[in-house]
Formats: C-alpha cells, sequence, structure tokens
C-alpha cells in the first residue's frame, strides 16, 4: 500500500508541477495546458462520484472512461490513470467516436464547443452515466459537469439534478470546488 | 516539674508554645503532602494537556486536509482561502497555509496579519517551538499525496501552567486553612490536659495550698502524666503539712520554754526578796530576845523585870516559831507531804484557837478586835489545827498592815450550808491589780513598804492553800490602797451528827498519868515542859545528856522518853538503841525531838527505835496529843 502510494506521489508530482504554468499560460499557447488538466480533471471527478448499485459487474469490474471528440485528451488521459485505480478498479479509458456514445461508460466525456452536437450525444448516451461536457450551457444540453475557463482556469459547473437523473450521487465535496451548481429549477 | 519553680507567665507560654508547635507540625505536614501531590498532578496535567494538545491540533489538520483537499485537486485556491478562514473560530490557531504536492504554498490563513510562513512544505509532524507548536499534515486523496497542511498554534502550556498552578495554589491553601482548624481543634486533646496542668501548678504555687488537684480523666501518657503530677502535690501536701506541724509544735514548745523562763526568772527574783525578807524576818525578833536575855542576867533579882524580859522574848519567840511552822506547813504542800486531819470541828474552838495565837501581837499594835459569831454552834469538817491556822494568818496579816490604832474584825455568818467569815481591817488596802496575786508565794503587796511592814509572802499562800484542802474557798476584796481588805472564807457545813472519832485531848488531862522521861541540853525548854507535865500530874523526871538520860531511864522505867537527837557526849540515836536494850525498854515510847524535820532524819529515827517524831519548837498540844494514844501505841508494840 505504501509502495503503492509512494508511486503515486512520484507519478502525480510531473501533473501537479504542470499546473502552476497552465495559470499563467496564453490562451492560445495553452490548448494542450488546457487538455491535460481537463484529463486529470476527469480522472479526479471519479474519486467524488458513487455509481448505482448495477453500474459493475462485480468488485473487481474496470471503470470505464469514454472520451468522444478530443483524441488527444483521451491520449492524455490514457496517460494519467496508467497504473491507477479508483475504488481498487482499473480505470480503461476509450477514445470514442460519436456514434459510439451510446456504448456501457462509467463516465463520458464529450468534447468539442457544438452545443447541438453535444446536446445529441448527452440524449444519446446510456444513462447511469457521468457526463462531462466543455460547450457553452453544456448543463442546458443534459450534463453532469461542464467545464468553463474563468479567468484563464479550468473550472466547471455541475447540475444535480442530471446527476440524479442518471443515478449518480456527487460528493458534497466536490460541489465546493465547482463554479455553479445547479439544482431543481434553476436550468 | 522544674518548671514549676519558675514565674507564672513562662508556664504560660510554655503552653502558648506547645500548641503552636503541634499546629505548625500539622500544617507542615499537610504543605509537604499537599505539595508534593500537586506536583505531581501537575507534571501529569501538562503531559496531558499537551498530549490532548498536539492531538486537538493534528486532528485540526486531518480535518483541514480532509477539507481543503478537493480545492486542491481542482487547483481552486480562493475554496481553499475560504475552506482555511473556517479557523477564525480557533483563535488559538495563528496562521495555517495549504501547500501543493511540489511544496509551493497554495493557499494560506491568519488570525492577525504579519505572520510567517515556511517557503516549503516539511515532513509531517509536529514541533513546539518556543510558545507556539507548528503542525504539518500530508493531504492525501484517493490514495495521492496531493499536499500539505500548514498550522501554527499558540501553545497555552504556561497559560495552562498558571491557571492550574493558581488553582492548586488556591486548593492548597484552602487545605492549609482547614488543617490548621482541625490541628487547632485536634491539639486540645494534647494541650488542654497540659494546660490544666500548667494552671494547677501555677495556683498551687501562687496560693500554696497543696489539696488542689488537676481536673479531668485523660487516657494515655497524659492520663499517667495528670495522674503524677496529682500525687506528687498530694506528697507534697502531706510533707508541706507534717513540716508545719511540726513547726508549729517547735513554736509552741519555744514559747512555753519562754514562759517557763520567765517564770523562773520572776521566781528567782522572788525567792531573792524572799531570802533577802526571811533573813530580816528572822532576824527581827531576835533583837528584843537578845533584850530579855541581857535583862534577864543582869536583873535576876528583880521579878517585875524578869516578867516582863520573858513575856517580851516569848511573843517574839512564838512570832518566829509560827513563821518557821508557815514556812514548813507550805513546804510540804508543795511537795504533796502534807495531810489535813479530818474530822468534825465547832467553830468557836477554833476562833478560840486562833484568838489564842494572835491576840497578843493585835494588842501590841494597838487595834481594836471585833468578833462577831453565829449563836449557834457550827459544825465543820476539817481539820482543827489548820482551821484556826488559817484565821490566824488572816488576822495577824490583817494586824500586820494596819497602822497603830485601827480595827480588825472577824464576822462569821450561815449562808445555806457554807460558813462565810469575813476578815477586815482598816489598813494600807490593796491595789486592785493585787487582789489576785497576794495570795501566790512570796508576793508582798508593796516592795516599797518599810521593812518593819513587810512580809515573807508566805500567810496568805498557806491560807489558800489550806482552805483549798477543806473544800472552801478564799478570795480578798479592797476599796483601794488606803482604804483597808477584806478577806472572805468559804468553808462547808457539816449538818449531818458524827459519831465521836477519837476523844479530845482535854479527857485525858486527868484521866491517866504516866511516868515520863525529858532529855534536852535546852535548860529552858526542858525545864518548862517539864513543870507542865509535873501540874498535870504526870510524874517527870529531866536530864539534860545522854548518860544521864540512860541512867535514868534504867532506873525510872519510864513510860514515855522525849530525846533531843543533838545532846552532850551521846546522840540521841544511840541513846535510843540503848534505851531499847534496857529490860523495860520495849514498854517506852520513845519520841525523838531534832531540829530537822527531813524525811531522811525521820528515817533514822525510826530505824534507831524512835515511836515519833517531833521538830523543834515543839509545841505542849503535841506532847498531849501523843501521850493520848499510848493505848493504840502499846497495841502496835505488842
Amino acid at each position: 500500500m505504501a509502495g503503492w502510494a509512494l508511486a503515486c506521489a512520484s507519478a502525480l508530482g510531473v501533473l501537479a508541477a504542470a499546473l502552476p504554468p497552465a495559470q499563467a499560460q496564453n490562451p492560445a499557447a495553452s490548448s494542450a495546458l488546457e487538455r491535460r488538466v481537463k484529463a486529470a480533471f476527469l480522472y479526479k471527478f471519479l474519486g467524488y462520484a458513487e455509481f448505482p448499485p448495477g453500474a459493475f459487474f462485480d468488485g473487481a469490474s474496470p471503470v470505464l472512461i469514454g472520451v468522444a471528440g478530443s483524441d488527444d485528451l483521451a491520449a492524455e488521459l490514457a496517460r494519467v490513470v496508467a497504473g491507477r485505480t479508483i475504488n481498487n478498479r482499473p480505470v480503461i479509458v476509450r477514445a470514442l467516436r460519436d456514434a459510439d456514445v451510446h456504448a456501457p461508460l462509467h463516465l463520458l466525456f464529450i468534447g468539442g464547443a457544438d452545443p447541438a452536437r453535444v446536446g445529441r450525444l448527452v440524449r444519446q448516451a446510456t444513462s447511469s452515466m457521468l457526463v462531462v461536457t466543455e460547450c457553452e450551457n453544456g448543463l442546458q444540453q443534459g450534463s453532469v459537469i461542464n467545464f468553463r475557463i474563468i479567468d484563464e482556469r479550468v473550472r466547471f459547473d455541475v447540475s444535480l439534478d442530471a446527476a440524479e437523473r442518471n443515478g449518480i450521487k456527487l460528493s458534497s465535496r466536490l460541489l465546493t470546488v465547482a463554479n455553479r451548481v445547479q439544482k431543481g429549477g434553476q436550468q | 516539674m522544674s518548671a514549676a519553680t519558675s514565674a507564672g507567665t513562662s508556664v504560660a507560654t510554655k503552653g502558648a508554645t506547645v500548641r503552636n508547635k503541634l499546629i505548625l507540625m500539622a500544617v507542615s505536614t499537610t504543605i509537604v503532602a499537599l505539595l508534593a501531590a500537586a506536583l505531581a498532578m501537575l507534571v501529569f496535567d501538562l503531559r496531558t494537556f499537551q498530549r490532548y494538545w498536539t492531538d486537538d491540533l493534528m486532528g485540526q489538520a486531518d480535518i483541514v486536509a480532509r477539507v481543503t483537499a478537493p480545492a486542491l485537486a481542482f487547483n481552486d485556491d480562493e475554496t481553499a482561502r475560504q475552506n482555511l478562514a473556517v479557523l477564525r473560530v480557533r483563535p488559538q490557531i495563528l496562521a495555517a497555509a495549504i501547500y501543493a504536492a511540489n511544496g509551493t504554498r497554495f493557499a494560506s490563513y491568519e488570525a492577525v496579519p504579519g505572520q510567517r510562513f515556511p517557503e516549503r512544505a516539511q515532513a509531517p509532524g509536529y514541533r513546539i517551538d518556543g510558545g507556539e507548536v507548528v503542525v504539518f499534515r500530508s493531504i492525501v486523496e484517493n490514495g495521492d499525496l496531493i499536499g500539505t497542511v500548514y498550522l501554527r498554534s499558540r501553545y497555552g502550556l504556561w497559560e495552562r501552567l498558571f491557571s492550574y498552578g493558581a488553582i492548586l495554589g488556591a486548593v492548597m491553601l484552602g487545605a492549609l486553612a482547614i488543617a490548621a482548624l482541625v490541628a487547632s481543634r485536634l491539639q486540645a486533646a494534647i494541650t488542654r490536659p497540659l494546660q490544666a496542668v500548667t494552671n494547677t501548678a501555677r495556683d498551687v504555687m501562687q496560693q500554696r495550698d497543696f489539696t488542689l488537684r488537676v481536673p479531668g480523666k485523660e487516657r494515655g501518657e497524659i492520663g499517667v502524666l495528670v495522674e503524677a503530677f496529682n500525687d506528687m502535690l498530694a506528697e507534697i501536701g502531706r510533707r508541706s503539712a507534717a513540716l508545719q506541724e511540726a513547726n508549729a509544735t517547735l513554736e509552741h514548745e519555744m514559747e512555753v520554754r519562754q514562759r517557763a523562763e520567765q517564770a523562773l526568772i520572776v521566781a528567782d527574783r522572788r525567792k531573792d526578796e524572799f531570802l533577802a525578807t526571811l533573813a530580816h524576818e528572822l532576824r527581827n525578833p531576835l533583837a528584843p530576845i537578845r533584850t530579855g536575855l541581857d535583862i534577864l542576867r543582869l536583873r535576876s533579882g528583880d521579878a517585875q523585870a524578869t516578867q516582863r524580859a520573858t513575856d517580851i522574848m516569848e511573843r517574839q519567840l512564838r512570832q518566829m516559831v509560827r513563821l518557821v511552822d508557815d514556812l514548813l506547813d507550805v513546804s510540804r504542800i508543795n511537795t504533796g507531804k502534807f495531810a489535813i486531819k479530818t474530822g468534825r470541828v465547832e467553830l468557836k474552838a477554833v476562833v478560840n484557837d486562833a484568838l489564842e495565837v494572835v491576840r497578843p501581837y493585835i494588842e501590841l499594835h494597838g487595834h481594836e478586835l471585833v468578833i462577831d459569831l453565829p449563836d449557834r454552834p457550827v459544825f465543820l469538817h476539817g481539820d482543827a489545827t489548820r482551821l484556826a491556822q488559817i484565821l490566824s494568818n488572816l488576822l495577824n496579816n490583817a494586824a500586820k498592815y494596819t497602822n497603830r490604832g485601827g480595827r480588825v474584825s472577824l464576822k462569821a455568818t450561815v449562808e445555806d450550808r457554807t460558813l462565810v467569815m469575813v476578815v477586815a481591817d482598816t489598813g494600807i488596802g490593796i491595789a486592785a491589780d493585787m487582789l489576785d496575786t497576794v495570795f501566790e508565794m512570796f508576793v508582798q503587796v508593796d516592795s516599797t513598804l518599810e521593812r518593819s511592814n513587810a512580809g515573807l509572802g508566805v500567810g496568805l499562800s498557806l491560807a489558800r492553800k489550806l482552805v483549798e484542802l477543806h473544800g472552801g474557798s478564799i478570795e480578798a476584796h479592797s476599796a483601794g490602797v488606803g482604804h483597808g481588805s477584806q478577806f472572805v472564807v468559804r468553808l462547808p457545813i457539816v449538818v449531818d451528827p458524827e459519831l465521836p472519832a477519837k476523844p479530845t485531848p482535854a479527857a485525858f488531862i486527868s484521866a491517866e498519868t504516866y511516868r515520863i522521861l525529858l532529855a534536852d541540853d535546852n535548860v529552858d525548854f526542858v525545864n518548862s515542859i517539864g513543870a507542865l507535865l509535873t501540874a498535870m500530874g504526870h510524874s517527870v523526871v529531866i536530864t539534860h545528856n545522854g548518860p544521864d538520860a540512860l541512867a535514868a531511864a534504867k532506873r525510872f522505867c519510864p513510860d514515855y522518853a522525849f530525846l533531843d537527837i543533838g545532846l552532850p557526849k551521846m546522840s540521841g540515836y544511840d541513846l535510843a538503841r540503848a534505851i531499847r536494850a534496857l529490860p523495860s525498854g520495849s514498854m517506852t515510847v520513845m519520841i525523838a525531838v531534832t531540829g530537822w524535820g527531813q524525811e531522811k532524819d525521820r528515817q533514822l529515827a525510826f530505824e534507831a527505835g524512835f515511836d515519833h517524831h517531833m521538830v523543834k519548837p515543839v509545841r505542849f498540844e503535841q506532847i498531849e496529843e501523843i501521850l493520848g494514844n499510848r493505848a493504840i501505841i502499846k497495841k502496835l508494840r505488842t
């Protein structure tokens, strides 16, 4: 366990060291950094989410992450989760085409800023899945978490209704760092 | 209890000291115990406090780590600051900070602006630095180390120490006060009996009263002490009482001795006076007697002158004989050898006997004599001779202490069964303070009186003793010096008739005649006696020395022989033995006539064969009495 923790620390050190410079970069040159931060966030979301009982086949079933419309992020995320687990479950990252979004997943990231496309994809996605988007009004399209860039920082909004609809419970600790939390009729 | 001899105040302070010592002991014991307990409690508390404090701070750090973990994970420094700001509710936390995994500071909080923060995160754990505690705590999220929490807090150890110490001090003070109170109550069990002992000791010393005791019943050593002290007091009291008793006895003895010494001095002085007076009194009659002798020698042919001379001489002689008789009687009474012959006696006979003696003396002084007696006969129980002696002494005294031409009276009355005789005179009287002492031996009314008036102080003394021997009383009265004096004698009267015990001497006068031998070298005396006896009808032979007497006895065979002891040529004792050796000697009643009346002279006479012993001068009545006892003596002889 201790050995594992040390390994994690060393692995994260790379990512953490990369974060502060991200704040200082200008938008044009910071695209790659943004991809990296979002990848790290996606992975971290899993730690604050609780999936419904039927989400996993058994105790050793992996946590499946699908990334649609952003292959570089998928690659980045794959690198982040390599050798890591969530609640002793291995994490598997798949880069998806838009047509494959209905596949059984635990977390689906839909990249791209086109709300129509995102909304379509959200609706295609199966329920009981944590849907994360990065477009304007992503939450209105039905996503649970929507990345935003505020003050040149990656932030996110949370829709508790969407989470509830999808049978996912989000930790209140996550909500404390959310930019906005939508709930009830605030949509 | 040597302290008992010191002053009372030191006893009191000593008691107070014992009290204070006891209280001090209790208090100091309590102090030591409390200090040890307080120190142990303090150390234990501080250790507990430190653990609690650090545990609490670590707990805070945990919470902070937990709460700020999402903010750190999602790089939200604003939220992290807000999270840290919650620490405001814990004012003891001075500063807090979150360090990212790369060691740089991510967010911070300070209770008061101007706090220092470490540049980089440090290893997890806590550190106590002066008055502050610094805690570093790792933030682990989902198994990943994502940062470090830094907390810096005030360390309240000293405050805690002070406040706890203050509480302990207050508790200790309270405990000491209670201990002192309890000790002062409990010490009474020891000091109260001690106090009682010291109080009693002080009282005893002040009041000198050894009957005091320490009150109360104590147990244990103090009880033993109290009991021993009481016993000691009792012992001291006993000894003190014995000492005082001995002292009193000694004082009394001393007093008695001093009184005796005083009395001896007085008696000695009186004896000296008496001797001087005696010499004078004895010498006084000698001068007239000598004068009479001169007259007789020079004018033996003149019958009238001879008669006058013999009268004078006889008077003087009688006076002298009286004096010596009184002296002898007093001496006999004083040595307890005097006894009166009691019998039925008629007052008139007694008065006549007395007057016969004193009348010439009273007439000589030219006094008027008045006699007043009851008409009917008054019978007394006593010795006729001695009763007459009492009266003659009193009358003689009255005549003596009354100036020439005075009046002397004798008045006798009967009161109930008592005869009261009053001898009064118109003489010099007696001072009031002398009334009681005139009856004492050798006491004279006034030593300043002329020699001719001075007496021996014997007559009254003898009179009183004789009266007392007869069961009566005598007292002196006087209106003062120069107003005459009265002597009142009271004697019991015999009412019942008494059988005649013996025939009166008068019955013998003509009843029987005897052959009587007289032997004495005093020719006058022996001739006069011889003449008297011859006149009574007896046959009398007179001799003047021993051999003549023996020869007369041989030839005469006397019934009585009156022999002088101091005869020439042959002593009276030898003569008596020689007469007893004669054939008819055993029938002769022999009477020794001597100038010595001592008991040993009497004894010598009886050893030599005498039947009687007479002391010179011999009165004729004595001879008559002896002649009257002839029958009795004969009976004894055979």
